[in-house]
C-alpha cells in the first residue's frame, strides 16, 4: 500500500489521454446501459418510430410511389433519432442532477466534456439500432429501394442528428427538474416533430405551420436525410450550417444553468 | 510533497442569500490522519465538504486540497467522496458501478479488491436499485475508496448500516489511514468519532466550537440530562440550581447537568416528594446546544 509514492511521480497531476480513453469507453457503456434497462426511455424511443413507420408506410397506402416511400423512411429516422439524445440528456441529466448522481460524478476526475460526450454517445449506438431497425422495415414490408451508399448516408445522417437533439436535450437538461423536463421534452419532441411535417407532408398543413417549420431542428435534419437517401439533389451546406448554429446556440444557453449554484433553482 | 497537509482552510466563509452557512472555519488535515466532524443537522458540515469538492464557492477565506484549488482535476484525482443522498442510477449492476468508478482513476484497485474492502463481494451482480439502504452506503464507500485516495471525504457513511456492516466500515477506514490516507468524516455520532478519530472538530451554525482530541472533547460535552416533577416553583429552582439552566412547565422540570448526583441531592432536601425522576446521558445534540448556550452566554 505505498499508493502515495506510486500515484504521483508517474502521472503528475495531469490526466493522461490512456486514462481519459478507458474513462469513456466505460462511461458510455454505463449510458448504453442505462437507456436499454430503462422501459420508459427504450420502449417508446424504439416501438414509436418503428410503429408509426410501419403504420404509415406499410398498412396505410401513403407510400405509392417509390419517392413517396422513401421520403417516409427518411421522415421516420429523423423522428427516431432526434428522440435519443433530446431525452438522454433532457430527462436524463435532469433526473442524474435531482437525484445526487451527478453531484458526486462532479466530485470524480472525470472531465465534464468526456461526461457529456459519453452520453451523447451512449445516444448514438440507441440511434443506430432504432436506424437499423427501421431500415429492416424499410427494406422488407415499407418496399424501399436506395441504393447502398444511399442507406450508408442515411444511416450517418440518422447518428450524427443525435448531436443538435443532445445540445437541445442539454439546454433542457440543464435548467428543468426531472418532472418538468419529461413533460416539456416530451411536447418539445413530439411538436418539433410535427410541425416539422415528420408526421404528415407540410403541404397538408396550414400555412402558418407552413412557415414555422424551418424553425424547427428536425426540418432540416429531414431535408439533409433526404439528400442522403437521393431523392434531392446533395447540397448540404445550408441545413449543416443551420443546426450548427442550432447546436452551439442550445449548448451555450446550457451552460450556465450547468454552473448554476447548488440547491434549489 | 509528501508532507504538504491533505487538506489546510483557513479563514472560511459561505454565504447562501442571507444565511452563513460558514463563518470563518478553519482546520489542517495531514496525511494519515482521521478526522471527525461533529455537529448538529444545520451546522455547516454538508456545506463544508461541498467547499472541500469545489461545488460551493466560498465567499472568503482560503482553501486547498494538498495545495490544489478544490474542484480542479488535479484534486478531485486525489480525492474520494462519499456524499449523502446519491441517487445511483439504479438499473446499474454493483459491479458495473465499481468498474465505471475504477476507470475515472489513473492507478485504481481491481473492482473485486475495492468491493471485498467495503464487503459488498457477494453483491456484485445486483442492481443498485434492489439494495437496502445500508448496502447501497457501503456501495457509495467502495465507489470512494476504488481510485487509492490520498484524501477520502466521507459525509455520513455509516447511516442506515447494521453493526456488521458497519464494523467492516471502520476497519477499512482504518487501515486506508494506516496506509496514509487523510479521513474527514461527518457524523452525528460521538461514539464513531471517538473510536476513530485523531481529532474532532466541533462545527455549529458555521463556526468551529471546538478543534480537539476526541478525549478532550468528550470530556466538555459529557454529561446527564435530568427530568422530574417538583412542587419547587422558577424562584425556589433557582436558587438551588445556581448556575445550571433548567426549563420549568407544568411542575415538569428538565436540565442538563454534569453534576446530577449533586444537583439531586439538593433537589430531594427541597423537596422530598420530587417524583418521575429521569436521568441519562446526553445525547450529541442535547450536549452540542449546551456547548452553544455556553458559548453564546
Amino acid at each position: 500500500m505505498n499508493t502515495m509514492t506510486e500515484i504521483l511521480p508517474r502521472s503528475g497531476f495531469q490526466a493522461s489521454s490512456r486514462r481519459l480513453a478507458r474513462a469513456l469507453a466505460f462511461e458510455t457503456l454505463a449510458e448504453w446501459r442505462n437507456l436499454v434497462r430503462m422501459p420508459a426511455f427504450s420502449v417508446p424511443t424504439l416501438l414509436f418510430p418503428v410503429g408509426f413507420y410501419t403504420m404509415f408506410a406499410v398498412v396505410l397506402p401513403f407510400a405509392n410511389t417509390p419517392e413517396a416511400a422513401a421520403t417516409l423512411l427518411v421522415n421516420f429516422t429523423i423522428f427516431g433519432v432526434f428522440g435519443p439524445g433530446l431525452f438522454a440528456f433532457g430527462v436524463g441529466l435532469a433526473s442524474d442532477r435531482d437525484q445526487g448522481w451527478l453531484r458526486l460524478k462532479q466530485a470524480c476526475p472525470l472531465p465534464v466534456p468526456v461526461m457529456m460526450l459519453a452520453r451523447t454517445l451512449g445516444a448514438m449506438i440507441f440511434a443506430l439500432v432504432v436506424v437499423v431497425a427501421l431500415f429492416a422495415v424499410a427494406a422488407t414490408l415499407g418496399g424501399v429501394r436506395l441504393e447502398r451508399g444511399a442507406w450508408a448516408l442515411l444511416a450517418l445522417v440518422g447518428v450524427l442528428a443525435v448531436i443538435p437533439a443532445s445540445a437541445l436535450g442539454l439546454a433542457f437538461g440543464a435548467w428543468l427538474n426531472a418532472r418538468a423536463a419529461m413533460a416539456i421534452v416530451n411536447i418539445a419532441y413530439l411538436g418539433s416533430a410535427v410541425l416539422s411535417g415528420l408526421w404528415f407532408p407540410l403541404q397538408m398543413m396550414p400555412s402558418a405551420i407552413q412557415s414555422i417549420a424551418p424553425a424547427m431542428p428536425p426540418y432540416h435534419l429531414a431535408e439533409l436525410g433526404r439528400q442522403a437517401a437521393g431523392i434531392e439533389a446533395a447540397s448540404p451546406a445550408c441545413p449543416v450550417f443551420w443546426l450548427l448554429c442550432v447546436t452551439i446556440l442550445a449548448v451555450a444557453l446550457a451552460m450556465p444553468g450547468l454552473r448554476r449554484p447548488e440547491g434549489k433553482s | 510533497m509528501s508532507n504538504q497537509p491533505a487538506v489546510v482552510i483557513e479563514g472560511l466563509g459561505v454565504q447562501y442569500r442571507a444565511v452563513k452557512a460558514l463563518d470563518g472555519v478553519s482546520l489542517t488535515l495531514e496525511a494519515g490522519k482521521l478526522l471527525a466532524l461533529l455537529g448538529p443537522n444545520g451546522a455547516g458540515k454538508t456545506t463544508l465538504l461541498s467547499a472541500m469538492l469545489g461545488l460551493v464557492k466560498p465567499n472568503r477565506g482560503s482553501l486547498a486540497l494538498f495545495g490544489q484549488r478544490p474542484g480542479s482535476l488535479a484534486a478531485r484525482s486525489l480525492t474520494g467522496v462519499m456524499l449523502q443522498n446519491s441517487g445511483v442510477p439504479e438499473l446499474l449492476s454493483v459491479a458495473e458501478l465499481v468498474e465505471l468508478f475504477a476507470s475515472y482513476h489513473l492507478d485504481p484497485m481491481t473492482p473485486d479488491q475495492a468491493m471485498t474492502r467495503a464487503g459488498i463481494e457477494a453483491l456484485a451482480r445486483r442492481r443498485f436499485g434492489s439494495l437496502s439502504g445500508g448496502q447501497k452506503q457501503q456501495v457509495l464507500f467502495a465507489l470512494a475508496i476504488v481510485g487509492r485516495p490520498r484524501l477520502l471525504l466521507l459525509d455520513e457513511p455509516s447511516n442506515g448500516m447494521d453493526l456488521q456492516a458497519r464494523a467492516r466500515l471502520w476497519q477499512t477506514v482504518q487501515s486506508l489511514r494506516d496506509a496514509g490516507t487523510a479521513v474527514l468524516l461527518t457524523t452525528h455520532y460521538i461514539e464513531e468519532a471517538d473510536r476513530l478519530a485523531d481529532e474532532v472538530v466541533l462545527l455549529d451554525r458555521g463556526r468551529v466550537l471546538a478543534s480537539d482530541a476526541p478525549a478532550q472533547i468528550k470530556s466538555r460535552l459529557s454529561g446527564s440530562e435530568m427530568r422530574f416533577a417538583t412542587r419547587l416553583d422558577q424562584v425556589a429552582l433557582s436558587e438551588l440550581l445556581a448556575g445550571t439552566d433548567f426549563e420549568l412547565s407544568g411542575g415538569r422540570c428538565r436540565l442538563l447537568s454534569t453534576q446530577p448526583e449533586r444537583l439531586l441531592a439538593r433537589l430531594l432536601h427541597a423537596d422530598p416528594d420530587l417524583a418521575e425522576l429521569e436521568v441519562r446521558p446526553t445525547s450529541l445534540e442535547d450536549a452540542l446546544s449546551a456547548l452553544t448556550l455556553e458559548q453564546a452566554a
